[in-house]
């Protein structure tokens, strides 16, 4: 029982970036037969089928993620920009930008970390495969060539780890249990509201519990109390040592 | 014959003394061992001592068998074998480290009326019917140690050039409380420094009160053999792990690559910068990925949450704190499988620190050197934490928290069960009408606030006095009570410090650990607050 719950923490965490992760790792893929594409393709859970509107948010899917347990990033809040269709985790931003039949497309961009400069790319996510248990997500990235196969294989490698098929289950269980089986755009429209009010919630608790204890302070708001340590545990006694060596010599 | 006045006041003080201790007798007969399932802590001694009267060595290797110095186990096993209860045990030593103390307090001159309070604080400790005092844990047994340690301290000191038979028996006392003490807490390798600072001023005083051959002998025999008896003590021991597990080590959390790979870990860059997280989850997924043997160990991790004992007790709850984590990873690569042996687990963090050394090396990884011991190298920027813990610990020592509620009996395995009763000779459990509602825990119960709001004032006392009878030592040369005390009072501030440091890093220790500490502040304070009152008198006269 410990040992599951432990397995099922792990897997969280790892399929926790499958959605945000799985866009980002796109420009490594190879896309046999293309040279400038990167293919990537996901065994997916075809109960997802349910819930495809909600790839014109990603914002709001990196919201369910978290709502999950399934952090899409450890280290970064997500900002969610324009109604869910932008989400951004540090320096990488990924946009919804149009829908075609069973394809999506993103804009993903990465930031090069010189003023706003960035470097942004197509993403298309291809359902029509979804009822057969597979996703296609195709990046249109100019550079693919100039990844080694060894970078190649890894990125597969990754990849075959993060989209399992617990996470995947565990996040269609958390989609199953707010949505309670519907599916019309109104309908949708209460999931989205749905999904936010439970992260609202969450982040209460959160607040409660506030930073963790041991947080790193920097060094320029303790100098104060090294300057008084060190009045007190080194100038005081070697103060009176001196006090005392003096008056013995004048003795 | 005629009995004069101070035999009869001896005699008075005497029968007092045997009046206080059959109170503590009394006061402590319905207590009994506590059968707790704890893997890192009492059932594994129980365990280990329990294969060792079986003849099993520790029994078969797990992750947890070289968790904590074999000590306790030793103590278990061979009073076990000896027939004596385990509370009985401790309890009698308990009482005879105290009355050896004693002794020298009188030799020493100390009042008889100072000496029976001393002894009475002493007694009724409230530590002592605590709920940790039962437990099959280390700190009592500590506890009578250093009380022991610091007797036979006192005794040699205090004998100098008033005895004409040297002190061989003290000084056998101190070897081998002293060779114990180093291998039942891992932290008392302090007591090395101690033992360097008696034998200068054993030094000192033999100097003035010996002849000089003389005074070198002592000196040396004095250092010389609790620290043979302890390496000789401490060479059986890793001789009879190398024997039975395949590799001399006795403690895998500071001994052996362990400790390296746990440097190499925490020498991974990542968002969190936390004091208390040696393994965030970030690293740990970037090994996982990065280092592929170790995928398995992280596989098994539990994930950190609100529910943990790292949120509720260290209050770290996105991560879990060193408290656990260091634990967690040994556990998890045991039940992995990967490290079924003692040597294979030496092997197999080996591979995963040269794993991460590699990545390091080659820029996967962004790595800061760390050090390589179990704990990081104390920083300026931890300053904050390290004057909180510092804190914590002082108020700690002055009065430390003891736990007396019950906290109810805990599913304990029969087959474990099995094992306390053998070993611990303890037949009646203890339960909730024992703990609460007879009327001698309702006494204790009741005596415990005053005691130590009175003992925190006295020992706030005693703090005063060794500053003052350190700024009057040469005027008022130091007695030997004196350096008894001024001995007593800097291993308590070097404990602190250390403990000070390894708090940072593991998070706030509870109130045990300073349970020998405080046990020995409360029999020497009011002698030495005595003693310091008398020299400030004379340099006053002079």
């Amino acid at each position: 029982m410990a040992q599951d719950t432990k397995l099922v923490g792990v897997k969280k965490t790892i399929a926790a970036q499958w959605v945000l992760l799985g866009c980002l790792l796109l420009p490594s893929l190879a896309f046999p037969g293309a040279e400038s594409e990167l293919r990537f393709e996901i065994a997916t859970l075809p109960g997802f089928e349910r819930y495809a509107a909600l790839l014109e948010h990603p914002g709001y899917i990196g919201v369910l993620l978290e709502n999950a347990d399934l952090r899409p990033s450890l280290s970064t809040k997500l900002i969610v920009r324009d109604g869910g269709r932008e989400v951004q985790a540090k320096g990488l931003i990924i946009r919804f930008s149009g829908k075609s039949a069973a394809s999506y497309t993103y804009e993903a961009g990465v930031s090069l970390g010189i003023g706003k400069t960035s470097v942004t790319f197509p993403v298309v996510v291809d359902l029509s495969g979804l009822a057969a248990g597979k996703t296609i997500v195709v990046a249109k990235l100019p550079l693919a060539t100039l990844l080694s196969d060894e970078k190649r294989k890894r990125i597969q490698t990754k990849v075959g780890m993060l989209a399992n098929a617990d996470a995947q289950q565990k996040i269609l269980d958390y989609l199953d249990a707010l949505a309670k089986g519907t599916d019309s755009d109104a309908e949708q429209a209460t999931l989205r509201e749905a999904i936010l009010v439970d992260a609202y919630n969450r982040s209460a608790g959160l607040a409660m519990a506030g930073p963790d204890v041991g947080e790193a302070v920097p060094l320029s708001e303790q100098w104060m109390l090294i300057l008084t340590l060190a009045i007190w545990l080194i100038l005081f006694p070697a103060g009176l040592l001196i006090y005392r060596l003096r008056r013995r010599r004048t003795r | 014959m005629r009995v004069t006045g101070p035999w009869k006041f001896g005699m008075a003080c005497g029968l007092i003394a045997a009046a206080l201790i059959s109170c503590k007798l009394v006061l402590t007969w319905d207590l009994a061992v506590r059968v707790l399932l704890s893997p890192h802590d009492d059932s594994l001694y129980v365990e280990r001592a329990f294969h060792l009267i079986s003849g099993e060595a520790f029994g078969p290797y797990d992750s947890r068998i070289l968790a904590k110095y074999p000590g306790m186990s030793l103590w278990l096993a061979t009073t076990s074998v000896l027939g004596i209860p385990f509370l009985v045990s401790v309890n009698t030593i308990h009482i005879a480290a105290g009355l050896y103390f004693v002794v020298a307090l009188l030799k020493a001159g100390v009042s008889r009326w100072v000496v029976l309070i001393s002894s009475a604080l002493y007694l009724f400790n409230p530590i002592t019917y605590g709920n940790e005092w039962v437990r099959v844990i280390r700190e009592p047994l500590d506890t009578c140690l250093l009380v022991a340690m610091f007797a036979a301290f006192a005794h040699i000191l205090v004998g100098l050039g008033k005895e004409r038979r040297p002190p061989w028996a003290h000084v056998a006392v101190l070897a081998v409380s002293f060779a114990f003490s180093m291998m039942l807490r891992e932290e008392n390798r302090l007591l090395w420094g101690v033992l360097g600072l008696f034998a200068l001023m054993v030094a000192w005083q033999a100097r003035m009160a010996l002849s000089k051959r003389r005074a070198i002998i002592l000196t040396v025999a004095v250092l010389a053999a609790p620290g043979a008896l302890t390496k000789v003590y401490e060479y059986s021991l890793r001789r009879f792990v190398g024997e039975h597990y395949g590799q001399p080590i006795l403690h895998d959390f500071s001994e052996g690559e362990y400790p390296r790979f746990l440097a190499a870990m925490r020498s991974i860059q990542t968002a969190k910068d936390n004091r208390l997280v040696m393994a965030p989850q970030e690293a740990l997924q970037k090994l996982r990925l990065e280092v592929p043997i170790f995928a398995p160990v992280v596989d098994r991790l539990p994930p950190p949450g609100r529910t943990t004992y790292s949120c509720q007790l260290h209050g770290v709850c996105s991560e879990w704190s060193n408290g656990w984590m260091l634990y967690w990873i040994k556990d998890s690569a045991f039940a992995a499988g990967l490290t079924p042996t003692l040597p294979a687990a030496q092997d197999y963090f080996r591979r995963v620190r040269i794993g991460i050394e590699s990545a390091c090396a080659t820029g996967r990884f962004r790595c800061v050197d760390e050090g390589e011991a179990f704990l990081p190298p104390m920083e300026l920027r931890w300053t904050r934490a390290y004057v909180a813990e510092g804190f914590r610990l002082a108020r700690m020592t002055l009065a430390p928290e003891i736990n007396f509620r019950w906290l109810g009996g805990s599913d304990v395995p029969e087959e474990v069960a099995r094992e306390y009763r053998a070993i611990t000779l303890t037949e009646r459990p203890a339960t909730q009408s024992s703990a609460l509602d007879a009327a001698p825990a309702r006494f204790r119960d009741a005596m415990v606030r005053p005691y130590q709001a009175f003992v925190a004032l006295l020992l706030a006392a005693t703090l005063v006095a060794f500053a003052v009878r350190l700024w009057i030592a040469d005027r008022a040369p130091l007695s030997g009570i004196g350096l008894i005390g001024v001995l007593a009072g800097s291993y308590v501030l070097l404990r602190l410090a250390a403990l000070s440091y390894v708090a940072v890093f593991l998070g706030p220790f509870v109130s045990r650990v300073v349970f020998a500490t405080y046990t020995l502040s409360v029999i020497i304070a009011l002698p030495f607050i005595a003693d310091t009152v008398s020299a400030w008198r004379k340099t006053q006269n002079s």
